[in-house]
């Protein structure tokens, strides 16, 4: 096999102002043509960093970024080469697709790498077909992409690379925004790249997603604190405990299933294929007696509903006939419960939130939208702020601060408090996710899990009824979204109303009261976890996925385990027959 | 807003090159005038272009209006002081220094009034503001900068200069973006934006240009990143669509240059367009 990458990075290094930060040393390594590797660990252990020096975007590129040592790509130095140039070679989609799309309709963004390649209009014509159907794009070919959601973002951003077929793409985090079934679609479109043409593909994820990279990946490499633990077969790594622990990352749900069976060695599973043959030899023979109770539904300290929505519509402006975003979305919410409102991408998940926090109203007359038993038609999102409140998905999107104390602090002095409480409510915001040594910290300088530290912070400073956070764990690593979670679920124990909005569907099943799925601008399926993720067929019309033990569980039915299997645990008390 | 919505309109399916040409020159020729009865079939002419036939919707023109307005306002304060005969060559100019009302005399500045003549002024400043914003919307509401960008690259324009224009298109959409998200990430922090008030007004308009300008700092690094790693300007550039000037568009583009020219000299030559 030719050697499509050599990577010897002595040092990378940011500049900042207080002084130098290593992002990676001394990393060395070669991928082969052909290969599909993952770079996992956790949020500041310099995967992206490595990645954006593939080709050349470090240093050239990055303000203040310094890089020691080499990078060859196909056998060349790519020291003093055009990223341009280059970027026929390695074609690498950003982990923000914001900063990565380009043009003004999804079709044209699609065709932008190809088309500076200059390949002839009907092979353009036909790779951009390609990637639409399979990046699940189609109907969406003449929308603007800013303006769509951010997993369609994310799906237009890795199709604009996969459009132009480079030798090697090098994607970072590419589906930690795409609902279940995108995540496998963009693995398994990868993989099928890696398959027919031979593209070397190197994905980074913080572990968040590391079920569904088990299915695809020739070689894993796990890094922290910017060096290079190891790399080597996915067996190998996934399998070992040590290993995985030391670089702040948690086992596959099969995996770690398999080990508290107390099974070693080669019939470890690590993906759910294996498990489903593993779970098959240990039950054979073996009597199920669960004795598992059934889910009782959540009991709510005060029956006041938190949240009513009656038949909300939502269109908006824009091509000939408006985009429809909402059709007709009825439910409701009782004080104190953590809901996930999950669904496709694109489904209106985003678009409901607004409107929940008075920043959108409805566009059709009959619709009802009542936070706290108040209309917010009646109100402006200042006045509905002491009773609901929202952290978007991106927290760049609401920091207006240089530095994290002030921040915090910045929505409290616009509440009419005193200075002494807006000072005990800062020092209360800073303590939440620990942030109190970074409180005079440029927020630019922080990693992506700091920023939304600060951006739930200074929105849960600010005290309001009913929380409503986008996607509280994307870009995060397993302990920061465990850790935003449990205080999440601390919130509900002190009688305020959480809502989610979440792809990952493992953080769902153990924390959520309550789900509400939508699909398609309509609330597909709402109930109690188990009640929703019982109902595999129904999800997948919204491209949901229940958690990976879950699947086993429900492959497993005949043997008499249950179908609404949620956690590790669980599974192992079912298989041990407890 | 401010930026490309894809439609089936003529406008739309229109080349990029013969629409500039008929939008700048006519445009263009409405600058030169000042007579209202000249700018106004030019106005007539982009208003029904706009609206009926490339169904521009007015929430997408309302920056359009507010920045004409603003403008207007600007002119309203200059309308006092044309008040002198020597401005007039076609119209009477005792009926257009007739006063209307008079304002005051002002150290420095001098008398200010009302005349018929600064009236008339400030309705063709007006409808010139006006020509020029609509086929400025209709051209970014119309135009897919890609087929632009195309046109100039087979055109061998350079790098940099395609650079300018992709950068020219994407840099106030998003900016607007950025302002709007801000704007309501900040309605979600208590702050009110109301502008009632105009010491409140500055005040918030003060809060979103910090984060704002923070942005803007970087979007030209990021336009720079998003457009190297997608190979700009690595080679020659090819299309996803057609772009070839039909009879038709080559016929638009010289019946328009035929207008300017006829227009520009009847102004210069005649007087057609003055007051």
């Amino acid at each position: 096999m030719t050697e499509a990458l050599s990577v010897d990075i002595d040092s990378l290094v940011y500049h900042r102002r207080r002084g130098d930060v290593t992002a990676a040393k001394n990393i060395h390594f070669t991928v082969q043509q052909g290969e599909y590797i993952l770079i996992t660990g956790p949020v500041g252990s310099g995967k992206s960093s490595l990645l954006y020096s593939l080709d050349g975007t470090i240093p050239q590129l990055i303000p203040n970024a310094g890089l020691e040592g080499d990078v060859k790509v196909m056998g060349k130095s790519i020291s003093g080469v055009d990223v341009a140039e280059i970027s026929r070679t390695i074609g690498l989609v950003l982990e923000d697709p914001d900063t990565q799309l380009t043009q003004l309709t999804v079709e044209d963004d699609l065709a932008f790498g190809p088309s500076n390649m200059g390949l002839p209009p009907e092979e353009l014509r036909e790779r951009v077909e390609y990637v639409i159907k399979s990046t699940r794009l189609q109907g969406l070919e003449k929308r603007n992409p800013r303006s769509l959601s951010g997993g369609q973002k994310q799906a237009v951003a890795i199709g604009g690379v996969l459009s132009f077929l480079p030798a090697i793409v090098a994607l970072d985090e590419p589906i930690s925004m795409l609902d279940p079934i995108g995540k496998i679609n963009t693995l398994a479109v990868l993989k099928e790249l890696n398959k027919q043409h031979g593209t070397t593909v190197i994905v980074t994820d913080s572990g968040m997603e590391i079920e569904s990279f088990a299915d695809y990946v020739d070689r894993v490499m796990i890094m922290n604190q910017g060096e290079l633990l190891k790399i080597g077969p996915p067996r190998e790594i996934l399998t070992d405990t040590e290993l995985m622990k030391k670089g702040g990352l948690r086992l596959p749900q099969v995996t770690d299933l398999a080990i508290k069976l107390g099974v070693t060695g080669g019939s470890v599973p690590t993906t759910l294929s294996e498990a489903e043959k593993f779970a098959t030899e240990w039950l054979a023979g073996r009597k199920i007696t669960s004795s598992k109770e059934p889910e009782p539904s959540f009991v709510s300290r005060d029956e006041t509903p938190a949240v009513v929505v009656k038949n909300l519509q939502h269109t908006y402006p824009g091509l000939e006939k408006g985009i429809e975003a909402l059709r007709g979305v009825s439910f409701s919410i009782k004080k104190g419960e953590l809901v996930a409102l999950i669904g496709q991408n694109g489904s209106g998940k985003s678009t409901l939130s607004l409107h929940l926090v008075g920043i959108l109203k409805p566009t059709n007359r009959d619709a009802l939208v009542e936070i706290d038993g108040l209309d917010t038609k009646k109100y402006s999102p200042k006045q509905l702020i002491e009773h609901v409140n929202y952290v978007y998905q991106n927290p760049d999107d609401q920091i207006f601060c240089e530095k994290v104390q002030e921040e915090i602090a910045f929505g409290l002095e616009h509440l009419g408090l005193s200075k002494e409480e807006v000072d005990r409510r800062t020092e209360e915001g800073l303590k939440i996710f620990g942030l109190e040594p970074l409180k005079d910290e440029y927020i630019t300088h922080l990693d992506r899990g700091r920023r939304t530290y600060t951006a739930i912070s200074s929105i849960m400073a600010m005290e309001p009824n009913i929380l409503i956070i986008d996607e509280p764990t994307t870009g995060l690593d397993e302990p920061d979204s465990l850790a935003v979670m449990r205080e999440l679920r601390e919130l509900t124990g002190a009688g305020k109303t959480v809502i989610i909005i979440t792809h990952n569907m493992n953080l769902a099943a153990v924390y959520a009261d309550h789900i509400i799925v939508m699909h398609a601008g309509k609330v597909l399926l709402d109930g109690t976890p188990r009640g929703v993720f019982s109902q595999s067929d129904v999800l997948s019309q919204s491209y949901i996925t229940p958690p990976q033990i879950t699947q086993l569980a429900q492959k497993l039915t005949s043997y008499g385990v249950p179908s609404d299997v949620l956690t590790v645990d669980e599974m192992v008390n079912v298989m041990r027959g407890v | 807003m401010l930026e490309y919505v894809y439609k089936d309109t003529l406008m739309h399916r229109m080349h990029p090159v013969p629409k500039i040409i008929l939008l700048a020159s006519l445009t263009l020729l409405a600058q030169f005038y000042f007579d209202p009865w000249f700018i106004l079939p030019v106005l007539i002419f982009l208003i029904i272009l706009a609206k009926p036939i490339a169904r521009i919707p007015n929430t997408w023109l309302l920056p359009m209006y507010l920045i004409g307005l603003m403008s207007i306002l600007e002119r309203g304060y200059n309308a006092a002081f044309i008040y002198g005969a020597g401005y007039y060559r076609v119209y009477s100019p005792s009926l257009m220094t007739t006063t209307l009302l008079y304002i005051g005399n002002f150290p420095v500045i001098g008398v200010a009034k009302i005349t018929i003549g600064g009236l008339v002024w400030l309705l063709s400043m007006a409808m010139r503001y006006f020509t020029a914003l609509f086929a400025v919307s209709i051209v970014l509401y119309t135009t897919d900068p890609s087929d632009l960008m195309h046109y100039l690259a087979s055109k061998k324009v350079s790098k940099n200069a395609l650079f300018i224009v992709f950068a020219g298109f994407n840099f106030f959409p998003i900016l607007l973006r950025y302002a709007a998200t801000i704007m309501d990430a900040q309605q979600l922090r208590g702050v009110e934006l109301s502008i009632k008030s105009p010491v409140k007004t500055i005040n918030n308009l003060a809060r979103i240009f910090h984060p704002l300008i923070m942005r803007v700092t970087m979007l030209a690094d990021t336009l720079t990143l998003s457009a190297s790693i997608r190979g700009f300007g690595s080679g020659q550039s090819s299309y996803l669509r057609e772009m070839k000037l039909t009879t038709l568009d080559k016929a638009i583009i010289a019946i328009n240059l035929g207008i300017f020219i006829t227009g520009f000299l009847g102004l210069i030559f005649f007087n057609r367009g003055a007051l």
